[in-house]
């Protein structure tokens, strides 16, 4: 049957029809994603057309530029980058003065070094992928099956240890088998991998000292060097002896070995930044192996995103340290999704009950997050990123929770000059709070009035807005009047019913729709809008914008605001202060090239009261005032009935 | 929306009006893309594909003075063209071979009758899945038009994926026996 059916589900046009009319093409985020992908195409192309006609040239140099603010600090570290990997001789550790070209086809040639140097994070990437394949062989040797040996214990140790569930001290015993795995079976080979894998700390816990002076059966209880002789792995008389774990649950890094599969997952986003100073791995090495100082050592984070075949993500954060000239793993965290959610929250507790221990009261309001423009130097990381915050505004990587309004507003209302008006925490949160209106007010009754003129001539709307946020209701009632053109619309919106009706013709178009509940959905503020510069033009694009504007996208300019011009801070300013519906508001003023806005913004709820735009690339003209105003204040719901109208919902273009 | 209220939006209000066009072809264009694209493009081709589709409407309905005519002959149009571009595009990368009868092909006596049955069974087929109702009706074209996987429409229908793999069998099982009741034992 299901043969039968790939037949039959043919691509004529009559089915096309058919098929387009009664059934959703794709997926709600897809078709988002997609609609922002057109209108960066569209940008693009309508640029390029009025450089072709001499209307829009800009000169080169213009362009403000930013440093990604990712790969910030990084740039420099990268452009010097050797990273060594395969099976490392040791013999160019020291020798980087001149790096050798990226060159990954001596991987393969046992005993010989492989360098990878470059310049660019794909190739950084590339050295990346590298390590990790080091690391996952290595481990993968550490937590072979049981089964998978064949001799007995070759040597058995026997140390103290610390039951982590009980906290006491017991003694424990080390058997060791001999390696024989083709890359790790000679102590050349060994150190090799291990020099090239890990920086000198995490080195130094993997592969211990050469205990052939030692019989078999020793007690390393009374010496207080054994840390340096029983580690994972052990050189014996030429030969390689790795530890073999029985419970592995206890061991601090068996899934890597065991779990993990990087080798099978699709890599979603690679990013790299320079907090490392938080990272927070599996290993606390600060204050051991202190032969080993990693204090002067470049440092940086990778931050992983996998996608398993079963669509799970893992999440793999790595702490690279510059050593002997080249990047090494220092530290790493794995988790997959339902183990970062619960770290997460483990975390934000934790943090909460810290907060609430040393301020009281002030634990209910998030940190204001200063603004800074997202910006990649290229294309394609600007998707990696985009990828990664597409999956995780959905699943609850980042919860919301609203900063403090009242004292942003006192501090906006009673800042004293420009300069204080102005200052990146204030601008931060007039941007936050329009970005975010809708977590700011609950309820909301308000009339708005437009007028605007362009090149179709003048017309005028009037909005009357019931929305109820938190119950995801909307209504609308809209009268546009264009020349002799005049429409008469309410929009209704009840959790996923939409029903759009023409009171002028007495019509109604029902319609389900899959809109998520945005109470849920959330990405701070610095991830909304994601640049890039076009390695051609060396323009800044916009690659994206997860502004997750709800309601349909209705009332872009007052209850829901369009941030886009706001996300360039040197764009706009705030003029001065004032109050409007008994409402403290700032007065902002945007100015482009081609553009210029003068809004009114109520700073508890981050709804714009009033503005007057020039669009000079449209050549048009629009302003907007308030006339009723009632917000937070409990809200009747309006719905349609239907009586006297007539059903249009599978009404197709060719057939009013 | 009708189409004179999407005409007047789009150049009183272009970006409004760009949104409005979107939501209403958006079905109508990637499914043209698809059909065209099945089998050949990824889908994050068949996604570029949409968006320049889109992207070039926008454009061109930025420079008429006033719209009018057929927009959704035109939008076929164009989603037709750019699909074929994007087919080429494709080839050329993977070194298929392009045919460029894609829309005409050459249709024989035989295959004329052979052809009209098969509308016929497809439009009873169409029927049929129709009457299994929501959302087996969209779980069943995702799956077998879109090739989507059991996650992906997960999505889409707003159910687990184990939820909607149930589903799928079930609806596949009374689709077969409401065909055989009408005499198709296919």
């Amino acid at each position: 049957m299901k043969d039968d059916l790939d037949m039959m589900f043919s691509r004529k046009e009559n089915d096309i029809e058919r098929i387009s009319e009664k059934y959703p093409a794709a997926g709600r985020k897809e078709k988002e994603k997609i609609y922002k992908l057109s209108q960066q195409k569209y940008r693009q192309l309508k640029a390029a057309e009025e450089s072709d006609d001499g209307f829009t040239v800009e000169a080169s140099g213009v362009e403000r530029y930013r440093r990604p603010m990712l790969y910030r600090g990084i740039s420099a570290v990268a452009a010097t980058m050797v990273l060594v990997s395969g099976l490392a001789g040791g013999l160019f550790l020291a020798k980087n003065s001149r790096i050798p070209k990226v060159d990954m086809s001596k991987s393969d040639n046992a005993g010989q070094a492989t360098t990878v140097t470059g310049t660019s994070f794909r190739e950084l990437d590339i050295g990346v992928d590298v390590l990790v394949d080091n690391f996952q062989h290595i481990m993968g040797e550490l937590y072979t099956d049981e089964a998978d040996y064949e001799e007995e214990p070759f040597l058995t140790f026997y140390r103290d240890t610390v039951d982590p569930s009980t906290g006491e001290m017991y003694k424990l015993t080390v058997d060791y088998r001999t390696v024989t795995d083709e890359k790790l079976n000679t102590p050349e080979k060994v150190k090799a991998l291990m020099n090239a894998t890990f920086a000198p700390k995490l080195n130094a816990y993997y592969l211990g000292n050469d205990v052939s002076g030692y019989e078999n059966g020793t007690d390393f209880r009374d010496d207080g060097q054994a840390s340096k002789y029983i580690r994972p792995f052990v050189l014996y008389k030429d030969k390689v002896l790795s530890d073999h774990i029985d419970d592995h649950e206890l061991s601090l890094d068996y899934k890597f070995g065991e779990v993990y599969d990087f080798s099978g997952y699709e890599m979603i986003s690679s990013l790299y930044t320079e907090d490392y100073e938080d990272f927070s791995g599996k290993f606390d090495l600060e204050n051991t192996f202190s032969a080993y100082d990693e204090s002067d050592m470049q440092s940086m984070v990778c931050n992983r995103v996998y996608k398993r075949s079963d669509g799970v993500l893992i999440y793999a954060d790595f702490l690279l340290k510059n050593s002997d000239g080249g990047w090494k793993i220092a530290n790493y965290s794995i988790m997959d999704e339902s183990e970062r959610m619960l770290e997460k929250s483990k975390n934000e507790t934790e943090v909460q009950h810290t907060t609430a221990a040393e301020s009281g009261d002030n634990t209910e309001f998030a940190e204001l997050q200063m603004h800074d423009m997202t910006i990649f130097s290229n294309y394609e990381e600007a998707k990696e990123l985009s990828t990664r915050l597409d999956y995780e505004m959905y699943d609850g990587t980042y919860p919301f929770r609203k900063v403090d309004t009242e004292k942003y507003t006192g501090q906006i209302m009673n800042a004293s000059g420009e300069a204080a008006l102005n200052a990146i925490e204030n601008k931060s949160y007039i941007y936050h709070i329009m970005l975010n209106s809708y977590r700011y007010f609950d309820t909301a009754d308000v009339v708005f009035e437009y007028r605007g003129e362009g090149d179709g001539g003048k017309w005028s709307n009037t909005e009357h807005c019931l929305a109820d946020n938190r119950k995801n209701y909307f209504c609308m009632d809209n009268e546009f009047i264009h020349g002799t053109y005049h429409s008469n619309m309410t929009f209704y919106q009840d959790n996923n019913e939409w029903i759009s009706v023409n009171n002028v013709d007495k019509t109604f178009n029902k319609q389900e729709s899959d809109a998520p509940d945005y109470n849920y959905v959330y990405l701070p503020d610095n991830y909304r809008y994601l640049f890039y510069y076009d390695t051609e033009t060396g323009q800044m694009e916009e690659y994206m914008n997860f502004t997750d504007i709800p309601m349909g996208a209705k009332c872009m300019d007052s209850l829901y605001p369009d941030t886009r011009y706001l996300t360039d801070f040197n764009d706009w300013h705030i003029i001065s202060v004032e109050e409007q519906f008994d409402r403290d508001c700032a007065v902002i003023y945007v100015e482009t090239e081609d553009y210029t806005n003068k809004m009114v913004v109520d700073l508890r709820s981050g709804i714009v009261l009033s503005y007057s735009e020039q669009n000079m690339i449209e050549n048009s003209y629009k302003e907007m005032n308030t006339t009723s105003f009632k917000v937070d204040e409990p809200l009747e719901h309006r719905h349609f009935d239907t009586t006297g109208y007539k059903d249009d919902s599978y009404e197709t273009p060719d057939e009013e | 929306m009708t189409e004179k209220e999407l005409q007047h939006l789009l150049k009183a209000k272009p970006e409004r009006g760009q949104r409005a066009f979107y939501d209403k072809y958006f079905n109508y264009v990637y499914t043209i893309v698809y059909s065209r694209l099945k089998g050949c493009a990824s889908v994050e081709d068949i996604d570029e594909c949409v968006g320049d589709v889109f992207a070039q409407c926008f454009l061109f309905f930025d420079k008429q003075e006033e719209i009018g005519g057929n927009i959704k002959a035109f939008t076929a149009s164009v989603a037709r063209r750019k699909a074929v571009d994007t087919y080429r595009r494709v080839a050329r990368h993977t070194s298929r071979s392009i045919s460029l009868e894609e829309d005409d092909e050459f249709v024989s006596e035989e295959d004329i009758v052979a052809s009209t049955e098969q509308s016929e069974l497809r439009k009873l087929l169409y029927d049929k899945v129709e009457e299994l109702g929501e959302p087996d009706s969209t779980i069943i074209i995702q799956k077998y038009y879109y090739g989507r996987s059991s996650k992906e429409i997960a999505k889409i229908v707003d159910l687990s994926s184990d939820n909607v793999r149930t589903r799928c069998s079930r609806a596949i099982k009374r689709l077969r026996e409401m065909l055989h009741e009408v005499g198709f034992a296919g």
